[in-house]
Order: C-alpha cells, then sequence, then structure tokens
C-alpha cells in the first residue's frame, strides 16, 4: 500500500527525534510505498536533506507555509450566501473556539469553486463583519488593527492547508498534530482514506509553552495563539482513526484534550540496539557527553554551567556536545560565548553532527537538559551502548529511567533548569564507577525489553494492516 | 512558525494610505483650463473673422480646425493622463525627484511621435493647402504637449504660472492677429484664417515655451528611467481607461452630431456640428464654478477628516475610535458635496434663464441658444458624475470609477444616437442631458454603496500581503529601463 507520511518542521530537512523515527518507519517498511509531505515554515529560507532518502519512498511534497504568497488576489471576489449553520460553524472558527467542527469546514473550504482562496475567505465581508462582532463583544479595548491582522494571519495558512490539492494514498500517517495534523485531516477526508496519528509530543502543550515565553506576542494574543493550537489539534484528534503515544502519561494527556481512550495506543520507540552495543574502548579522562541539537528547548545553557560545576569538582574530565548547530545559530553562539566566559574552550567540545557510533564506545555518561522532551532516541541509544543516563524529568525520562519490577535504575533524573543538581548527579556517577557500569547494563536490558524496533515495527505493522482493512472490506 | 503572519502584517503598515489621491484633484481642477481656452479662443477669434468679413466656409475651417485639435488631443492623452499623475506624485512621494524631468521627455516623445503620425494620416490626402496642413498639425501637437505638460505642472502645483501663461498666450494671439491684419502674411489661400492660425499657434506656442521653462527650472536634473511609468500601465490600467472612457464619453455626442443634419462639411477636410460643439461648449463654461468650489473644499475641510480616517485606521486605535472618524468624514463629503451641488445647480439655473436675453444682446444665433440650455442642464450632471468619479479615485476605488466612465459613454453614445438619428433636431443635446443624468445616478448609488462598507473596504479588501507584479508593461519598462541605463553607460 502507499502510505502518506505528513510532517511539520522535521523530516526529511531538519534532523532530530521525530525525523529519525520516521526515516526508521519508513527503512522498516520495504514492502510498502512512501510519500512525504513536508510542511516547513518558509519557502525563502534554504533547505537540503538531512537524510538519504530511502528507494521506497515515491514522492516528497514539500508545502511552505509561506507558499499563500503565491496566490493572487483576484479581481471578482468570491461571496457565496451561506446557511445559518455554516455561518455558526465559521463564526466558531474565527473566535478560535476549541470545539470547532473541523469535519464541516474541511468540507466547506474545499469547494473552492462556492468560497474561492482563503484570501477570498479572508477578504470577504462575512469575516470582516464577524471579526468586528467578536471583538465589540470581547475586546474593545484593544487595537483593532493588531486584532483584525491577527486573526487573519492566524487562519491564513490554516485556510491554505485545508486547501491543499488531496494526495492519493491508502493511508495518512501524521508524525504530529498541528499544521500537519489539520493537513492530514482536510487529506484524509477528501480522500475518505484511514489516518494514524502518532504524536510524539503533546503539540498544544509545546505551543503553549513556547507562546508562554514567546516575546513576538503579548497581551490577549498569547491566549488566541495557545487556543488556536489547541483548536487545530483537535481537528487530527477528532478524524484520526487511532492515535498513538509514546508512552502512558502522554496519552492521559491526550484524553484529557478530548481523545476517545478506545482510539488510543502506545507505542514506544524502538532502536537496533545490536548495531549500537559498541564495545568499550579505552581512554584515560571520563568523557561526559550529551547527543543533541543546539536549540533552546535542549536548555544547552544549563548543561554548559552543570559542566562547569563538575569541572570544578574533577579536573579529569571532557565534555562533548554532539548534534547540528545550525538550528538555531543565534543560540549556538550564545552557548559558545557561555563556554568562553567560563574559560572552559578546551574541555566543552561542540562535535557538530556526528555518527554516534564513532564516539559511543569511549563515552561514560551521557547527560540531557531538556525542558521538553517526549521520549528521547538518544536515551535509548546511549543504553544500547550501556552508558548511563542523567536527565531532567521531562516526557517520559522519568518512567525510562527509574527502577521497575524488572530492572533496577537506569539513570539519574534532575530537575529542570538546575545546574547544580545536574552537575551532582554526574559527580555521583563519575565517582561511582560500580554504579555507572551497573546502571549501564540496566539501561541494556530495558532496551531489549521495551524498547527494541522489532516491538515498534510489529505495532506499526499491525495498525496499518488493522486500518487498511477498516477502510478497504 | 506562527510568527511569519507578523512580518506580512508589517509590510502591509507600509503600504501608507494616499497623500498622493490629491494628485487627482489637481488635475481635475486643470481640466477647467482647456474649456477656458478652447471656448474663449474659438469664440473671440470667430467673432473677429466675422468682423473681418471673411467667408463662410473659411470661419468654418479656421473653427473646426480648433475644435478637432482640442477634441482629438484631449481623447489622444486621456488614457495616460491620470495613469502618469499616479506615476509622478508616487515618485515625488518617494522623493524620486530626478525621475520627473526623464519621465516628462519620455511621456512627451511618445505623445510628439503619436500626435505627429496621426495628423499626418489624418491631414495626408485632404484637399486643403499644404501650409495649411502643416500649421494644423502644429496645432495639433502643441496642444497634445500642454496637456502633457499640465499633468507634471499641476502634480508640482503650479497653478499661478498655469494661469499667467494662458493669459500671455491669449494676449500674444490677440495681439499678433491685429498684427497681422495689417501685415497679413500672403499665404496663397485662405489668407485670412490661415494668419488667424498662425497667430493661434503662436499664442499656443507661447503657453509650450512657457510651461517647459518652468518644468525644467524646477526639475532641471535627472536622466534615466524615461519609459519607467510604462510599468503602471498594466496595474494602472482601470485608471487609464477611467480617462479614455469619460473623455470618449464626454465627446461622443459631439461626433455623434457632427453626422446629424446639423453637419456642415468644409472642404472634405473635417465634418462638424458648429452650433452643437459650440453650444456644447459654452454648456461647460457653466460648470466650472462647481469645479473649482470642490476642489476648495476638498483640499481644506474634506482633507482633514480624511487622512484622520486612513490615519487612525492605520495605527494603534480601537474601533471605535476608527468608526468614530469614519461618521466624521462621511457628514463632511455629504455636506460639502450638497454644497457644491446646491451652488452649481443656483449657477446653472441662472444662466438657463439668462440665456435669452444674454445671448440675444451678443448676438449668437437661437439655435446654439436652446441646445445650451438643455445641454447646460446635461453639464451640471455630467460635472456631478465627474466630481463623484474623483471622489471614488479619492479613496482608491479605481474599479467602480472605471464603471462610471463606462456607464457614461454607453449611455450617451447610445441614447444620443438614438436621438440624433431618429428624432427632430430639437432634440439636439437630450440625448447627451439624459445620459448624464443617469449616469450621475449611477455613479451617487457606487460612491453611496462604497461608504456603506468602507471600514471594510478599508481593512478586509486590502491586499493579505503583496504581490509580486509582474505583467507585459512592467517588461517592457523593465527592457526600456535597461537599455536607457547602458546608452547612460556608453555616454559616460
Amino acid at each position: 500500500m502507499t502510505i502518506c507520511m505528513i510532517a511539520e518542521g522535521s523530516y526529511p530537512y531538519i534532523a532530530g527525534g521525530v525525523s529519525s523515527w520516521i526515516n526508521q518507519i519508513i527503512l522498516a517498511f520495504p514492502e510498502h510505498k512512501f510519500k512525504i509531505i513536508s510542511i516547513m515554515p518558509s519557502g525563502n529560507e534554504n533547505i537540503e536533506l538531512k537524510y538519504k532518502i530511502p528507494d521506497n519512498v515515491i514522492k516528497i511534497r514539500t508545502i511552505f507555509l509561506d507558499d499563500f504568497f503565491n496566490i493572487k488576489h483576484r479581481k471578482i471576489k468570491k461571496n457565496p450566501h451561506l446557511s445559518a449553520e455554516e455561518k455558526k460553524e465559521l463564526i466558531k472558527l474565527i473566535r478560535i473556539k476549541r470545539n470547532v467542527n473541523w469535519e464541516f469546514l474541511v468540507s466547506f473550504f474545499n469547494n473552492k469553486k462556492r468560497v474561492g482562496s482563503c484570501v477570498d475567505f479572508l477578504q470577504s465581508k462575512f469575516f470582516f463583519n464577524e471579526t468586528v462582532n467578536f471583538y465589540q463583544e470581547l475586546y474593545s479595548k484593544q487595537v483593532f488593527n493588531i486584532f483584525f491582522w491577527t486573526i487573519r494571519n492566524m487562519l491564513l495558512p490554516l485556510i491554505y492547508l485545508i486547501q491543499q490539492e488531496k494526495e492519493d494514498a491508502d493511508l495518512f500517517h501524521s508524525a504530529s498534530t498541528g499544521y500537519a495534523g489539520i493537513l492530514a485531516t482536510s487529506l484524509a477526508i477528501k480522500g475518505n482514506k484511514p489516518f494514524l496519528l502518532s504524536e510524539h509530543g503533546i503539540y498544544g502543550r509545546e505551543r503553549e509553552e513556547e507562546l508562554l515565553k514567546a516575546k513576538w506576542v503579548t497581551g490577549i494574543y498569547k491566549k488566541f495563539w495557545i487556543d488556536f493550537f489547541y483548536s487545530i489539534s483537535n481537528a487530527a484528534y477528532n478524524r484520526a482513526d487511532i492515535i498513538t503515544a509514546l508512552f502512558n502519561a502522554n496519552r492521559e494527556i491526550q484524553i484529557k484534550l478530548g481523545v476517545e481512550r478506545k482510539k488510543t495506543e502506545i507505542t514506544p520507540n524502538g532502536i537496533n540496539y545490536d548495531k549500537l552495543n559498541i564495545e568499550k574502548k579505552e581512554h584515560d579522562k571520563i568523557i561526559v557527553g550529551s547527543i543533541l541539537r543546539i536549540v533552546p528547548i535542549k536548555d544547552v545553557m544549563t548543561m554548559i554551567r552543570a559542566f562547569s560545576i563538575v569541572k570544578r569538582r574533577y579536573d579529569d574530565v571532557i565534555f562533548y556536545l554532539m548534534g547540528p548547530t545550525d538550528e538555531d545559530k543565534s543560540y549556538y553562539q550564545q552557548c559558545k560565548n557561555l563556554v568562553k566566559l567560563l574559560n572552559l574552550e578546551d574541555t566543552i567540545i561542540f562535535t557538530g553532527r556526528v555518527n554516534i557510533k564513532e564516539y559511543l564506545g569511549i563515552i561514560d555518561i551521557l547527560v540531557l537538559t531538556s525542558i521538553s522532551e517526549g521520549q528521547p532516541l538518544v536515551i535509548l541509544e546511549g543504553w544500547s551502548a550501556k552508558i548511563p543516563f542523567v536527565s531532567t524529568d521531562v516526557g517520559s525520562c522519568k518512567d525510562l529511567l527509574v527502577k521497575d519490577k524488572y530492572e533496577g535504575h537506569c539513570g539519574i533524573i534532575t530537575k529542570l533548569a538546575a545546574p547544580s543538581e545536574t552537575a551532582k548527579a554526574i559527580l555521583k556517577l563519575i565517582e561511582n564507577p560500580k554504579l555507572r557500569k551497573e546502571m549501564g547494563e540496566n539501561g541494556l536490558k530495558r532496551v531489549k525489553r521495551l524498547y527494541n524496533d522489532k516491538v515498534l515495527i510489529k505495532s506499526y505493522r499491525d495498525l496499518y494492516d488493522k486500518l487498511y482493512k477498516k477502510y478497504n472490506k | 512558525m506562527a510568527g511569519i503572519g507578523f512580518a506580512l502584517k508589517r509590510m502591509f503598515q507600509k503600504e501608507t494610505f494616499t497623500n498622493r489621491a490629491l494628485a487627482y484633484l489637481y488635475s481635475s481642477f486643470i481640466a477647467a483650463g482647456p474649456w477656458i481656452l478652447s471656448v474663449l479662443s474659438i469664440n473671440v477669434l470667430l467673432y473677429l473673422l466675422r468682423i473681418v468679413e471673411v467667408p463662410t466656409d473659411e470661419r468654418n475651417l479656421f473653427s473646426a480646425t480648433i475644435v478637432y485639435s482640442f477634441i482629438f488631443s484631449q481623447i489622444l492623452v486621456a488614457p495616460i493622463q491620470l495613469v502618469v499623475t499616479r506615476y509622478i506624485s508616487d515618485n515625488l512621494y518617494q522623493k524620486k525627484y530626478d525621475r520627473i524631468k526623464p519621465t516628462f521627455i519620455g511621456v512627451n516623445n511618445l505623445t510628439f511621435l503619436l500626435a505627429l503620425i496621426i495628423s499626418f494620416a489624418f491631414y495626408f490626402n485632404k484637399p486643403i493647402p499644404i501650409h495649411y496642413k502643416i500649421l494644423s498639425s502644429y496645432l495639433f501637437i502643441i496642444i497634445s504637449m500642454i496637456w502633457i505638460l499640465m499633468i507634471f505642472l499641476s502634480a508640482v502645483k503650479n497653478y499661478k504660472l498655469i494661469a499667467k501663461a494662458y493669459l500671455f498666450g491669449g494676449i500674444l494671439t490677440v495681439v499678433l492677429i491685429f498684427v497681422f491684419l495689417e501685415y497679413p502674411i500672403p499665404f496663397t489661400e485662405f489668407q485670412t484664417s490661415s494668419n488667424f492660425l498662425f497667430a493661434y499657434v503662436l499664442g499656443i506656442s507661447l503657453i509650450l515655451v512657457m510651461f517647459l521653462f518652468n518644468l525644467f527650472s524646477t526639475f532641471f536634473y535627472g536622466k534615466l528611467y524615461k519609459f519607467d511609468f510604462i510599468s503602471y500601465l498594466g496595474q494602472y490600467a482601470t485608471l487609464g481607461l477611467v480617462g479614455l472612457f469619460y473623455t470618449l464619453g464626454l465627446w461622443s455626442d459631439n461626433i455623434i452630431m457632427w453626422f446629424s443634419d446639423y453637419q456642415i462639411n468644409i472642404f472634405d477636410t473635417f465634418i462638424f456640428a458648429p452650433y452643437y460643439d459650440n453650444a456644447v461648449f459654452l454648456a461647460y463654461l457653466t460648470t466650472i464654478p462647481s469645479l473649482v468650489l470642490f476642489f476648495v473644499v476638498i483640499e481644506t475641510e474634506f482633507y482633514i477628516t480624511y487622512k484622520n480616517y486612513y490615519g487612525q485606521a492605520n495605527s494603534s486605535e480601537t474601533y471605535q475610535v476608527i468608526d468614530k472618524s469614519r461618521k466624521v468624514m462621511r457628514r463632511s463629503l455629504n455636506y460639502n458635496l450638497v454644497y457644491t451641488f446646491l451652488a452649481q445647480i443656483l449657477i446653472t439655473l441662472t444662466m438657463m434663464l439668462s440665456a435669452k436675453p444674454l445671448f440675444k444682446y451678443l448676438g449668437i444665433n437661437y439655435l446654439i441658444r436652446n441646445i445650451f440650455q438643455i445641454t447646460a442642464f446635461g453639464t451640471m450632471f455630467n460635472i456631478f458624475a465627474f466630481i463623484i468619479i474623483l471622489v471614488l479615485l479619492y479613496f482608491e476605488r479605481r474599479g467602480r470609477a472605471c464603471a462610471s466612465a463606462i456607464v457614461f459613454l454607453i449611455l450617451n453614445s447610445s441614447i444620443s444616437y438614438y436621438f440624433t438619428m431618429y428624432l427632430p433636431l430639437k432634440y439636439a443635446g437630450y440625448g447627451f442631458t439624459i445620459a448624464s443624468i443617469l449616469t450621475f445616478f449611477f455613479s451617487l448609488y457606487l460612491l453611496v454603496s462604497f461608504f456603506k462598507n468602507i471600514n471594510y473596504a478599508t481593512f478586509a479588501m486590502q491586499p493579505i500581503y503583496i504581490e509580486k507584479k509582474t505583467d507585459i508593461f512592467i517588461k517592457i519598462a523593465n527592457r526600456l529601463n535597461k537599455k536607457d541605463n547602458k546608452i547612460e553607460e556608453k555616454d559616460n
């Protein structure tokens, strides 16, 4: 069968956990053909493939969210007569309600002959009047210009995605909700095909965390954007036939956000641990590593501060930060500056993107200080080489690391943004080689038992087959 | 990702609401100039010709030469007049002063070439003496160039000079006529009318020289981008069409009348309808007060409310504040329109009623008077419609303005055709008048319906993002610009 995989801001242009996971899935099913739809923020940026595209990928369709620039403002505006029911639903959309009937909106906006393009709608009298009504009822003290344009700019890429050309496939598989989820929803409705949603984090939550910190949006608009992302997530939650989470806590959040329990599944990450079970190589200094993209969400600053504390207590140590540095260049520069300021240029080394197999043999401890994670693949990779982990308590990290009835602890959990605590955990492992070894071995046992790729691939094989049968009786 | 949208808004805000709308009005004010010039010159000169007892045919030849030159030069210039106005006011707004002179040279060369071809084609096989052909062609070309120059001078708002030039040109013509009456140039045929035409052409040339001198002393620099204005022809095509259709509409009843029983054929060169043409010309004179009045009230009172509304719509105001400004602006526009219209109605009625004794006193034919009375009523509505078209342009509603102009052209040509061809002569002018009344109500409807949704138009109908524009005109302009720059490099 042909599977259409929909990714947002990731595969195949940006390396990372979700992208690796997609690559892994595609490679695992050589019997299926894959079409990739990659949603990227802007056509103005240069993008390049970060993965060797597997042979069973038959098409890569890239949609830039700002592609609507190429739509022409038409002279004759479509101004359809709207029924009371249609008005009611469109008003919910304009007011960013969470209970928008997406199924209805998809069919409404895809009748382009009647309603025209996204530009037509956003220039329509109906849209203007309803935005004014919304404004006057609740926000009449706000600057109208900003209010109007915020709503417009929110809906523009959204409707643009809903109106995308349909794609022939037997199954739509999205790696997140959000823009990818809305596109998958639209395509699945249009083609009447199954929709499988594999959520790695919780999209709405992640956007909410970002937005609360963001400086580019203020006042009531923070709430607007947060509501907006939760609202569009509901599109995928409602339409998807099956929704997977990496671990139970996320599944419970999905259910709290309105997903029917019977649609949910847990499909943990899985890796081919044999490939990574690299023999330890002898080395003099203790080597602490971290496999990560140098981006704010990984809180690299905290990690660097933790390393500097470790270095003060234990001199014979070296740190490797392994991963791409080009995604957020200014943040990378800040990190470098901090390293320089702390005078640790010889001790903390940014390797750039590397083949981690070459490093896993010499690394003694792996560290994560992320402020948000799903179920980090790097933890599983580290364990495959029997390396213990120090990680912040985000996503499913705690579940991964703490002991259960099968294995003991596989690493140490720390608080977020707490350099001294992270440092303490690292020092504990440095000073106690026995503990280090034990935790590393526990990790390998756990990967073998729960997070091996055979389990992962089997669950997706089952899901694909089940959904295919459901729609092809 | 969500950040994309915010860049759009910034882009939009760069597009400021127009100061340049004013330029339309300036050019309309200037539109009154040609009327005065043509009506006065024809009547004064015809009066003199009659006094010196020139034969009717020769008098008519002279009269037709001027009528043709005026009408067809206006039609020639009409399609680019508003577009070029827009182009220069945009450049002035962006302080690209070095574009003015080259643009003038570009537009002028183009007009000159077209006018030359047209007059050559027209006079080529006509049975009139060669010296007369040259003089008339010269007149046609010079008048076309004057219309072009006036676009540039009105953009610079040099009204004093424009008035002065007309005055001096007129004086020179009259003085020369007396000189030539004493010492005529011995033309082989049509001696008197040729001398008159020669005097007239010299007077007009003085106007041209004064205009040129003034333009080049204000904008003496700049060489490049002579044909860049062509890039506007596609984007602002509607603007060109407003000018073209309105001007065609304006003369369509005259041209139709030339084929009626009023027709006079002069040496198989011109056909025209002197009674009708003259009556309509005179009728247009009565509308000058409302044009000037409107110009003044718009400039002073309305503009402030207009600027206030668009300024607030574009800045950090609440909807309530913006909407209040909208009401103030609407009230101001209402008041000023009604005020202007009432004043004009008063003037027109007075003129219609006093036409009988006045025309009798001046010794003007009663046929002209009858046509004058009905067309004065028509021109009143016509000027109202014209004012509304200007207001629509003021609000950047080019489509609506264009619709009004098209409707006027269609109505005037069809109704006038019907009246001229199928009804007795005493109904001459009724077609034009009915067409003007209907056009007025149509334009008024367009204005009112636009105003009902003006907030919507201001916010929602603005483009959501700036489209990259390419069309055939932009490509032509780019190619010519490149060529221009290359020649420039070689010169240096």
